[in-house]
């Protein structure tokens, strides 16, 4: 297989991996954010961060 | 409304997650991928077209993260322009509205120039054309792309468009054409392997080519942004809305990075003359895509028939949402006194915003006659660049400023890692569109300071303060009154008195609390907010009426703005959770498609509450003598219980009708069972049984014997009633007695009832 292939094939993967990723990423925060009723940002990322 | 007004306002949230994950899917899937598919093969090759399909999808997200988070925290109408103006101030906003008004409106010219070369295109591939001279298909196409972007805007200022539902039923199949387009591929590419040998060379002109082609298809990733628009108008919008927008993008991007390897896979080299497959798409960019998918197919006119229809139905559903996208964002800028009063004008009989429509007509008809459809989805492509550009850094602005004060349902991760990345690609594509499209530069380049002058030679002196800004229109849930709610629906001065009346009867019986609700249709190019202002115009009648009934009867009276009048009652009664609907119907079918009316139909077929169909009962009349015809199921038990309340308590009798001949129900057993349940009923019913093969004629014939009908909705399957009309609605249209239809509640029923 020629390079150019294996590198696009790379990019492909982690281009769609990467936003699998983060929309599930994202409605797991919100769901987590309706159940919380959290309101402010500084509030929420307190809450996803685990309270810290 | 003011306050002290006895008639409140609220408007209507009717869009769930579906139907606005379905709006922007519909938006994307317009004609982007079919033009785009040519387009970027040309410019990338077999991989280079993969990859740019992808890579737009991962760019297009780290906008759509930002539109999520600031419409989750603001989740109002105005999408871009509104976060503009919160994060920026006026002048920014300007840019916004404007850059949004020419990139809908580019988008909306592109659209129109793909249905025209596609359509065109299938003609002139049945050699209907061949008479025409050189030149003559051009021409042509460019008629066609005027005609039909002509058409679209005459719809938009009659106000008619696509229903939410209707639309996503369209956008329901260009998805399954288009992913079917792309299961095949693979099935061929897993049945013969050697069809992959299509992607060698990868990338045949070089890795750079690839970002000057994912400029110019990004249009075919823009339309998450008109979710943003739906704010005012979606059930649960803080999670609804940046849940549609996030899922639309992955959807459409695994969509398209489907339909991409499909269209490589789809040519073999033999079968074109030993060329490379990929060459052989790229001849014709613009009609790429039908050339790969017609290898595809085993008949050649069939795949050219089924591509051409697919575009056609996907380029005008999303030609007609960017007109009215456009005309709306150009009415903002009139409305808030940026732009000259003409823009915010509202036709007296349309309620359409008609100048700013006919500038957008100006727009779009300038592109469709003027380019290309390469450089009209490039300039569409560019401006959608420059404004989530400016999105993006909104979305860094307001975080930094504003994020204890305002309410967020979904906060991006890493922030500001994904906007600063948004940021650095949006630079990167718009640079490289230069390289495929120079026209689409100079028309930004043109376009983006004559926005700045006109900011500062009109705008900034006209603009009308707006006090609060970052208002924000919260959910409105009324409080729900204890006990048994009925809502009356009331369209028409002339009976509402007697609907009321009628109502009050029910009451007494029930011992409810009673809500006069008026829906107000409002056309999609207005937004929901501003609906106020204008749409009340031509309806003094039954708000006069309001007024009247209000003092008068212990009722609460309000006015919805909606979309559309069946979506908005049924969303009304689930939030106000009332137990019974009341309508009015005069009598006549609209339509043929409809058994009683387009707005009582889906009304029946929905409502999760009884609903009484009330036609020409005259409140103050006396019922001595009811007929209910019945058949044994729960609409018929709910209509003896309705007709024991509406015939005269005193000297009142009810004839349980049924006509024997078709089945065995026992008519006896039944009104025992239903005497039993209502004590009321004894000694006023008398079950009767006629015996005759047509239904219709022997329950009309009954009927002149009695003052009142009152018979339950079919409770026939739904494929049975595609395919006759039911009895109930037949005797309904043709009985000439007061007649009341019900429907018993039915709670939740499945999916796909409703759905169908």
């Amino acid at each position: 297989m020629e390079i150019d292939a294996i590198i696009g094939l790379a990019i492909l993967a982690a281009a769609l991996g990467l936003q699998a990723y983060l929309v599930f990423w994202g409605r797991r925060t919100i769901e987590r954010i309706a159940r919380s009723g959290r309101r402010s940002a500084r509030e929420i990322g307190r809450e996803l961060r685990g309270g810290r | 409304m003011a306050d002290e007004s006895p008639i409140s306002g609220e408007l209507s949230r009717d869009l769930s997650l579906f139907h606005i994950t379905m709006m922007g899917l519909g938006m994307m899937i317009g004609a982007g991928v079919f033009v785009g598919i040519g387009i970027c093969i040309s410019g990338a090759g077999p991989g280079g077209l993969l990859v740019a399909f992808a890579l737009n999808g991962l760019i297009a997200l780290f906008s759509a993260m930002s539109f999520a988070e600031l419409s989750s925290a603001i989740p109002r109408a105005g999408g871009a322009y509104n976060f503009a103006r919160i994060g920026f101030g006026r002048g920014p906003s300007f840019v916004a509205g404007w850059m949004e008004w020419l990139a809908s409106s580019a988008a909306g010219g592109f659209y129109a120039v793909t249905f025209a070369t596609y359509t065109v295109e299938f003609f002139h591939g049945l050699g209907l054309l061949d008479a025409l001279p050189a030149g003559g298909v051009a021409v042509l196409q460019k008629a066609v792309a005027v005609a039909a972007a002509g058409l679209f805007i005459y719809i938009n200022y009659r106000g008619s468009s696509e229903t939410g539902k209707i639309g996503a039923l369209f956008t329901v199949g260009q998805m399954l054409f288009v992913l079917s387009v792309g299961v095949v591929g693979v099935v061929v590419a897993i049945w013969q392997p050697d069809r992959v040998a299509n992607f060698r060379p990868f990338v045949p002109r070089g890795w750079w080519r690839i970002f000057g082609v994912m400029g110019v298809i990004y249009v075919a990733f823009e339309g998450f942004e008109v979710i943003a628009q739906a704010g005012d108008e979606t059930v649960a919008p803080r999670r609804n809305i940046p849940k549609a927008m996030l899922y639309s993008v992955l959807i459409v991007t695994v969509t398209y990075v489907a339909v991409a390897f499909a269209s490589v896979v789809a040519v073999r080299s033999a079968d074109v003359g030993g060329r490379p497959a990929w060459e052989y798409i790229a001849d014709d960019p613009e009609i790429g895509f039908q050339r790969a998918v017609e290898q595809l197919m085993p008949n050649k006119f069939f795949g050219n028939l089924l591509v051409t229809l697919a575009v056609i139905f996907s380029a005008t559903s999303a030609l007609n949402a960017t007109i009215y996208s456009a005309t709306r964002a150009s009415y903002a800028l009139g409305r808030d006194g940026m732009l000259p009063p003409l823009f915010a004008r509202i036709s007296l009989r349309r309620k359409t915003p008609y100048g700013a429509l006919a500038l957008t007509a100006v727009l779009v008809l300038a592109v469709a006659l003027a380019l290309q459809p390469k450089h009209a989805g490039a300039t569409a492509s560019i401006m959608f660049l420059f404004l989530f550009f400016l999105v993006n850094l909104c979305v860094i602005r307001i975080r930094r400023n504003m994020s204890d004060e305002l309410h967020y349902g979904y906060l991006m991760p890493l922030f500001p890692l994904f906007p600063v990345l948004a940021l650095g690609c949006q630079v990167l594509l718009a640079g490289a569109i230069v390289t495929e499209s120079w026209i689409a530069w100079a028309i930004a380049l043109v376009w983006v300071p004559a926005g700045i002058v006109t900011y500062y030679a009109y705008s900034r002196k006209h603009a009308l303060p707006t006090a609060d800004e970052i208002h924000v229109l919260e959910e409105q849930r009324a409080e729900a009154p204890e006990g048994y709610r009925i809502m009356v629906a009331v369209a028409n001065p002339h009976n509402a008195l007697e609907m009321v009346e009628t109502t009050y009867k029910l009451c007494g019986a029930k011992q409810a609390s009673v809500e006069l609700l008026h829906m107000v249709p409002v056309p999609e190019q207005v937004p929901l907010t501003d609906a106020e202002r204008y749409m009340l115009d031509g309806k003094e009648g039954i708000l006069e009426t309001m007024l009247y009934l209000a003092p008068r009867f212990p009722l609460s009276t309000t006015i919805r703005y909606c979309r559309n009048p069946a979506r908005g009652i049924i969303s009304a009664v689930r939030e106000k959770r009332t137990d019974m609907l009341i309508l009015g119907w005069h009598g006549r079918r609209r339509g043929g498609v409809f058994r009683i009316g387009s707005t009582v139909d889906p009304i029946i077929e929905r409502s999760p509450c009884d609903v009484l169909v009330l036609k020409d009962c005259g409140g103050s009349r006396k019922f001595q003598r009811v007929l209910v015809p019945v058949a044994g199921g729960p609409n018929s038990a709910f209509a003896l219980e309705v007709a024991g309340i509406l015939a005269e308590p005193e000297d009142g009798k009810i004839t349980a009708l049924t006509v024997g001949g078709r089945g065995r129900f026992d008519l006896d057993a039944f009104v025992a069972e239903q005497i039993e349940r209502d004590e009321s009923l004894r000694e006023r019913v008398v079950g009767k049984t006629v015996w005759g093969r047509d239904v219709v004629r022997a329950i009309l014939n009954e009927a002149e014997d009695h003052d009142l009908v009152v018979l339950g909705c079919t409770s026939e399957p739904v494929l049975r009633r595609m395919t006759h009309n039911p009895v109930p609605e037949i005797v309904a249209r043709r009985c000439p007695k007061p007649l009341v239809m019900v429907q018993a509640g039915r709670g939740i029923r499945s999916w796909v009832k409703r759905w169908i």
